[in-house]
C-alpha cells in the first residue's frame, strides 16, 4: 500500500516536472523572467547630464554533476565585457552621456561599490515581503559619500550592475533530464541607478532569469535589456 | 540526443569515479594559472578578494609591520617569495589563510597572542604549503567529485526504493551526510600535509622546533577554559588542537638533535609588535570572551615584555567576567601592571570601578584620582567625574 502511493506520488511529482523540463532544459532560448522595478524619485534629466557605469560585479559559473558552483574565468570575463559593451550601447541608443568607471582600485570608491552590494541584496529581500519602515517608502541610499564619484567621473548618476550567472555542465543536464528535475542554474541580479548628488537610489530593477544567458552575444544583450528595462533616463 | 545523453551519463560516471586529475603536487616557481579550467575559477574569484583585501579599511598599512612581515615569511617561502603577498588585517580573531593564487592574510589577533618569531613562522610555514601543495585546488576537486557520487548514490537509492517500495529520503540524506564527513576528512589531511611540510620548511632555517607544539598547547588551554567550545569532529576541516599538540611534539623530538642553535627571534618579533600591542589588548577584550582572554593574558604576562599591558588585559577580562572570586584576581592583576613600567593609566580606573562595586568609597576615589591625574584628558573624564561625585 505505501509502496504504490510513494510510487504514484512520486510519479506525479515527476510529470509536473518533466513538462518543465522538456520544455525549459532540451529546449534553449525558453527564458522565464521577472523583473521587480522599484522606483522612489522623479528623475529631471536634461541632455548635459551624465551616467557613470560603476565596475559591474558579474560571475559566470558551471554547475557540475553534482551541483557544485564552479567559477568560470573564461565567461565571466567575457560576460562582463559583453554586459558592459551592452549597457554603453543601450544608453547611447536613448542619447545618455556614460562613462565607465573600471577596475575600481580607489578605498573609497571600492567602499561605495561594497555597499551597493549589500544595499542591493537589502533591496532585493525587501522586494519579497518589505520592512514596516520601507513599506511605500523606498528611500534607500548610499549616503552622501557617492559623491566622490560624481566628482571624480564628473557625472550625475551612477549605474551599479551585480550579476550571478550559471550554466549546467553536459552530465548535470543529462542527470536533470533522467531525473525530471530542474538543474538549479539561475541567472540573477540587481541594478542600481543611483543620484550622485545625495546617494539616493532613484530606481531599482532585480533580475531573476531562470534560463538567461550572458555567454553570447545575443542573450547577453536580451539579459542587460531586461536589467535596465524600465528605467527612467 | 539519446547517445549524446548516454554518453554524458558515462562522462559522469567518470567524473564521478575520480576522472579529474588528482594530487597536482607542488607548484612550481612563479606560477600563474591562465583562463581556463577549474583553477583559473578559484584564481579569478581570490583575486577578486585580495582587490577587496587591499582596500578593506581594516588592513594595517603600517609600513615597518609590514617590512617586517613580509621579512619573516619571504625568508620561508625562498624561491617562491616574488609569488606571496601578505595582507596584514586588523581583526582580533586568531587566524592565518592562504589563497591559491598566493594571497596570505593576517589578523592582528593572531599576532598578539604569538610568543616570538619561531611560532608566528610556523604558523606561516603551513599556509605557504597549503599555497604550494595547491590545497584549494584539490579540495574543489573532491567536493566536485563527492558530490557527483552521491548523486549517484541517490540515484540507485531511488531504483532500490522503487524496487522494494521504500521510501529512500533517509538513505539518500545518510549519503549527503557521508559525503560531508568524506570532505572534511580530506580537508584534515590537507591541514596534516600543511603541518607536516610547514614544520620541515621552518625548521630547516633553525626556528625552535618545540614552539611549534607550544602553539596548540595554548590552543587546547583556551579551549578547554572556554565554555562555549564545542566541535563536531566528523565535521571539523582541522585536526583537533590535541592532535596537532601530539604531532608537532613528535616531529621536535625527531628535530631536535639535528642543531643545537635553534632560534626564536623573540626579541626582534616583541620589537615589531610592540607599538600595536596596546590597541590588540584593547581589541582581544573586545570578543568578549574573558575566558579565554583570562588564559591569554596570563600566559602573555608571564615572562614576556610589555608585562604592564598584558597584567592590565588579564585585570580587565578578569573584571568583565565579573564571577566570585574573579575580583581579587582582577585586583591582583591590576596592582602587578601598576608595578611595570609601562603599566596603561587605565588599570586605576579598573582599580577604581572595582572598589566602587565592592563599596570601598575611600579606594575609589583613590584609584579613579590616580586614573585623572596620569590621564586628565581622558575621553571617559565625565562618567569618571559623575562616579567621583557619588562617592
Amino acid at each position: 500500500m505505501e509502496h504504490d502511493s510513494f510510487i504514484r506520488r512520486g510519479l506525479m511529482h515527476f510529470g509536473k516536472l518533466m513538462l518543465a523540463a522538456v520544455l525549459c532544459v532540451v529546449v534553449s532560448g525558453c527564458a522565464r523572467t521577472s523583473n521587480d522595478i522599484a522606483t522612489s524619485l522623479p528623475i529631471h534629466w536634461t541632455a548635459d547630464k551624465r551616467v557613470v557605469l560603476v565596475d559591474p560585479d558579474v560571475e559566470l559559473s558551471e554547475l557540475t554533476f553534482g551541483g557544485v558552483a564552479m567559477l568560470r574565468a573564461d565567461w565571466t570575463s567575457k560576460g562582463r565585457d559583453l554586459i558592459k559593451a551592452d549597457i554603453a550601447s543601450f544608453l547611447r541608443g536613448k542619447g545618455i552621456a556614460s562613462v565607465s568607471a573600471d577596475r575600481i582600485s580607489d578605498r573609497r570608491e571600492a567602499q561605495l561599490v561594497k555597499l551597493h552590494n549589500a544595499l542591493g541584496r537589502s533591496i532585493e529581500v525587501n522586494l519579497k515581503e518589505a520592512w514596516p519602515t520601507k513599506k511605500n517608502n523606498f528611500d534607500w541610499t548610499l549616503g552622501p559619500g557617492a559623491a566622490i564619484l560624481r566628482d571624480r567621473h564628473h557625472a550625475d548618476y551612477g549605474l551599479f550592475v551585480f550579476v550571478r550567472d550559471s550554466y549546467s555542465s553536459d552530465t548535470r543536464k543529462a542527470l536533470a533530464l533522467l531525473t525530471m528535475t530542474p538543474t538549479g542554474a539561475t541567472q540573477s541580479g540587481f541594478a542600481s541607478l543611483v543620484d550622485l548628488r545625495n546617494g539616493r537610489v532613484v530606481w531599482y530593477n532585480r533580475l531573476d532569469n531562470a534560463y538567461g544567458g550572458l555567454r553570447d552575444e545575443k542573450s547577453a544583450a536580451e539579459t542587460v535589456r531586461h536589467l535596465l528595462d524600465g528605467m527612467p533616463l | 540526443m539519446r547517445r549524446r545523453i548516454a554518453a554524458a551519463l558515462c562522462c559522469a560516471a567518470w567524473l564521478s569515479a575520480g576522472g579529474v586529475a588528482q594530487g597536482q603536487g607542488t607548484l612550481p616557481p612563479g606560477y600563474s594559472s591562465d583562463m581556463s579550467g577549474e583553477e583559473a575559477g578559484i584564481w579569478m574569484l581570490t583575486d577578486k578578494q585580495e582587490a577587496a583585501t587591499k582596500t578593506a579599511p581594516n588592513l594595517v598599512r603600517d609600513e615597518k609591520l609590514n617590512a617586517y612581515v613580509s621579512g619573516v615569511i619571504c625568508r620561508l617561502a625562498g624561491e617562491y617569495c616574488p609569488s606571496i603577498r601578505v595582507y596584514i588585517l586588523d581583526t582580533p580573531n586568531w587566524n592565518a589563510f592562504a589563497s591559491p593564487n598566493g594571497m596570505v592574510v593576517v589578523n592582528t589577533g593572531l599576532l598578539l597572542q604569538m610568543k616570538n618569531e619561531a611560532q608566528f613562522a610556523f604558523v606561516l610555514g603551513h599556509e605557504i604549503t597549503h599555497y604550494l601543495h595547491r590545497h584549494s585546488l584539490e579540495e574543489l576537486r573532491k567536493q566536485v567529485n563527492t558530490a557527483g557520487l552521491v548523486n549517484i548514490y541517490a540515484l540507485a537509492m531511488f531504483g532500490v526504493g522503487v524496487a522494494v517500495g521504500d521510501d529512500p529520503s533517509g538513505a539518500i540524506s545518510l549519503g549527503q551526510d557521508l559525503g560531508r564527513f568524506w570532505i572534511s576528512a580530506f580537508s584534515r589531511d590537507e591541514e596534516r600535509d600543511a603541518d607536516r611540510s610547514g614544520f620541515a620548511r621552518v625548521t630547516s632555517l633553525g626556528y625552535a622546533p618545540n614552539e611549534a607544539s607550544a602553539i596548540w598547547t595554548d590552543m587546547v588551554a583556551q579551549n578547554k577554559a572556554d565554555p562555549r567550545y564545542s566541535r563536531i569532529v566528523f565535521l571539523d576541516t582541522h585536526p583537533s588542537p590535541e592532535e596537532r599538540v601530539e604531532n608537532n611534539v613528535k616531529w621536535a623530538a625527531e628535530a631536535l638533535p639535528s642543531r643545537s642553535d635553534w632560534a626564536t627571534n623573540e626579541d626582534a618579533y616583541h620589537a615589531a609588535m610592540a607599538p600595536f600591542l596596546r590597541r590588540w589588548v584593547e581589541e582581544e577584550l573586545a570578543l568578549a570572551h574573558p575566558d579565554r582572554s583570562i588564559v591569554i593574558f596570563r600566559r602573555l604576562a608571564q615572562n614576556m615584555p610589555s608585562q604592564g599591558l598584558y597584567h592590565f588585559g588579564l585585570g580587565e577580562a578578569y573584571r568583565k567576567r565579573h564571577q566570585k572570586p574573579d575580583e581579587a584576581s582582577a585586583e591582583k592583576a591590576y596592582r602587578a601592571a601598576l608595578a611595570c613600567p609601562d603599566a596603561p593609566p587605565e588599570a586605576w580606573r579598573g582599580l577604581g570601578l572595582l572598589a566602587m562595586r565592592a563599596g570601598e568609597s575611600a579606594k575609589a576615589k583613590d584609584a579613579f584620582t590616580n586614573y585623572q591625574a596620569k590621564l586628565p584628558n581622558a575621553s571617559d573624564k565625565a562618567m569618571i567625574d559623575f562616579y567621583l561625585s557619588q562617592l
